[in-house]
C-alpha cells in the first residue's frame, strides 16, 4: 500500500493543460498547497486515505474520459456528415446509462482533506456531460436539432476541460490511455531498470 | 520529377522503443529509435499534410518523463525548415485517430481535414465497452475527438466512407479497415507514369514490415505486420499487398514514417534542432530543402 512516495500525488505539475487554460488559474486545492501537503506527508493515516481516494476516483475519471470521447465522436458523426440519424443510435441511451453509473460512483466517493477540489472537478465534468446528453435528447425531439447539437459542442469542450483539470498522471489519470500505444511502449523507467517511485502509477 | 514534392518531417522521437512494437513477433530483440513524423505534400497549388502530430502543450511533459518521447518541436518550427508555415496548409489527411497523428489540429487553422468515418464510429463504439475491454481504445485522446467536433462545425472535417480518388488532383485515399486501427487509411500520390508514392501512415512502421526476413520459410522476404493492431494482422498484410501493388512492388515507394533508416534511402538532413528532414521526391521546378 502507501509508502512515503505518496507525496508525489501532490506534485501537481500542470503537464497536461494548455498554457492558457483558464482552469490553471483557479486556486489550487488545499492538498496542492504547502501546509496540507506537508501535513499529509507526516501522517501515514492521511496517506492511506489518499490512496483509498485515488483507487476509487480512478475508475470515475476513466469513465468520464471514455464518455467524453464517445459523445464527442457522436457529435462529429452528426456534424460532419449532417446526419440526424445519429441521434437515433443506441449509443446515446447507452451513454446515458454509463453516465448514471458514474454518478453512483461519484456519490459514494469521499475526498480526504485537501482533495475536495479534485472531487469537485470530477463532479463538474460529470454534470456538464449530463447537460450534453440532455442536448442530445432535445435535438432528437425537436426540429432545430442542429442548434441543440451546437450547444452540445460547446459544452463538451467544457466537460473535457474539467476532465483535464482533474488529470493526475501519477495517479494514472491521463486523458490518453498510453498502455500499449504505438508511441509509448518505451516506458523509460522500465527499460532503464529504474522506478521513479510513483506509488500511484497504477499501471498507466 | 513530377507534380508533387513530398517530405517526411520529424517532429519528435523515442530513442528506445521496443522492437516488438514495430515488428510483429520480434520479442526480446531489443529497442530501436522511433521517429515521430508527418509528411508534407506540395504541388498543384496545394500544401497538404499526412497527419499533424500531437500537441505538446497538453501532455508533452508526461510523455517525455514517462515514455521517453524527446525533442518535440512545433509545426511552425518543423515546417519552417522547408520554407512553409502551418497556415499554408490547406489539406490534412488523418491516417488514423491516435493522438500522435490527430493530436494537433489546432495548429492548422486553414486546413480541411479528411478522416475515415469508420475511424470515428468504431472508436465511439470501443469507448462504450466495459472497462475490461478498454485495451481497444488505447492511444486515443478524447480531447482530439472534442477538437474534431469544432472542425466539423466549421465544415473543415470531411468524413469518408471508403476510398476517395483524386481528393486532390492525382492524390487518392485508401482505407485499411480493421487493421492498425478501425478506420486507418493510406495516401497515394500519383506523380506520373511509374512514379507513384504511398504514404503508409502506421500501416507500415519500418522497412522490415515490407521486406522482412523470410529465411524461416525459405523465401527472400515477406511482409511482417506492425506490432499493434486493434483489427488484425491479416488485414495489415492484405493492406500492404494493396500498397505494394499500387507501386508495382517497388518497396522503396511505400514510405513508413516511423522508419529511422529513411535517411539511408532518400536525401536527408538533420536540422539545428536535431530532427530529420527526408526528401522523398521533388516536383518540377521545386528546389531541394536538404541540400
Amino acid at each position: 500500500m502507501a509508502d512515503m512516495s505518496a507525496k508525489h500525488f501532490f506534485e501537481r505539475a500542470v503537464t497536461i493543460h494548455r498554457y492558457d487554460c483558464e482552469l490553471i488559474a483557479a486556486a489550487p486545492s488545499d492538498a496542492e498547497g504547502g501546509e496540507t501537503k506537508q501535513a499529509i506527508e507526516n501522517d501515514p493515516a492521511a496517506q492511506e486515505a489518499v490512496v483509498r481516494y485515488v483507487v476509487a476516483a480512478r475508475p470515475i475519471y476513466d469513465g468520464l474520459r471514455r464518455l467524453i470521447g464517445q459523445v464527442a465522436g457522436l457529435l462529429v458523426l452528426a456534424e460532419a456528415g449532417g446526419r440526424r440519424d445519429v441521434l437515433d443510435l443506441p449509443d446515446i441511451p447507452a451513454a446515458r446509462e454509463r453516465w448514471a453509473e458514474v454518478e453512483q460512483r461519484l456519490g459514494a466517493l469521499q475526498a480526504p482533506g485537501g482533495l475536495e477540489g479534485h472531487l469537485a472537478r470530477l463532479e463538474t465534468a460529470h454534470a456538464t456531460l449530463g447537460e450534453v446528453l440532455d442536448d442530445f435528447g432535445l435535438a432528437r425531439l425537436q426540429r432545430d436539432w442542429q442548434q441543440h447539437l451546437d450547444r452540445a459542442g460547446d459544452r463538451i469542450k467544457h466537460a473535457y476541460a474539467w476532465l483535464q483539470a482533474a488529470s493526475e498522471p501519477r495517479a494514472g489519470m491521463t486523458p490518453v490511455d498510453f498502455n500499449h500505444a504505438c508511441c509509448s511502449c518505451a516506458q523509460r523507467w522500465r527499460h532503464q531498470g529504474g522506478n521513479d517511485g510513483a506509488i500511484f502509477d497504477l499501471g498507466a | 520529377m513530377g507534380q508533387y514534392s513530398i517530405w517526411v518531417l520529424e517532429y519528435s522521437y523515442v530513442t528506445n522503443y521496443h522492437k516488438s512494437g514495430v515488428l510483429y513477433g520480434a520479442h526480446n530483440q531489443g529497442y530501436v529509435k522511433l521517429p515521430y513524423c508527418y509528411a508534407l505534400i506540395k504541388g498543384n497549388g496545394h500544401v497538404a499534410m499526412v497527419d499533424v502530430g500531437y500537441n505538446n502543450k497538453d501532455y508533452g511533459k508526461h510523455l517525455g518523463d514517462k515514455f521517453g518521447v524527446e525533442n518535440w518541436r512545433s509545426p511552425e518550427i518543423v515546417l519552417g525548415e522547408i520554407g512553409l508555415a502551418p497556415k499554408d496548409v490547406d489539406t490534412v489527411f488523418i491516417t488514423h485517430a491516435h493522438f500522435d497523428h490527430f493530436g494537433n489540429v489546432e495548429d492548422f487553422p486553414k486546413a480541411t481535414f479528411y478522416i475515415q468515418e469508420k475511424e470515428i464510429a468504431k472508436w465511439v463504439w470501443a469507448m462504450s465497452l466495459p472497462d475490461r475491454m478498454r485495451w481497444m481504445n488505447v492511444a486515443v485522446d478524447p480531447g482530439d475527438i472534442v477538437r474534431g467536433v469544432d472542425l466539423a462545425r466549421q465544415k473543415r472535417l470531411v468524413t469518408l466512407d471508403g476510398a476517395r480518388q483524386d481528393v486532390l488532383p492525382n492524390v487518392d485515399l485508401n482505407p485499411a479497415f480493421d487493421s492498425h486501427t478501425y478506420g486507418s487509411m493510406w495516401v497515394t500520390v500519383r506523380n506520373g507514369k511509374e512514379d507513384t508514392w504511398v504514404l503508409a501512415g502506421d500501416l507500415v512502421y519500418v522497412f522490415d514490415n515490407i521486406e522482412g526476413s523470410g529465411a524461416a520459410v525459405d523465401v527472400e522476404t515477406l511482409y511482417v505486420p506492425v506490432g499493434l493492431a486493434v483489427g488484425s494482422q491479416t488485414n495489415l498484410v492484405l493492406a500492404t499487398e494493396e500498397m505494394m501493388k499500387q507501386v508495382n512492388y517497388e518497396a522503396r515507394r511505400v514510405i513508413p514514417i516511423h522508419e529511422e533508416r529513411l535517411k539511408d534511402r532518400f536525401p536527408s538532413r538533420i536540422t539545428k534542432d536535431g530532427l530529420r528532414i527526408t526528401e522523398i521526391c521533388l516536383a518540377d521546378g521545386e528546389k531541394s530543402r536538404v541540400q
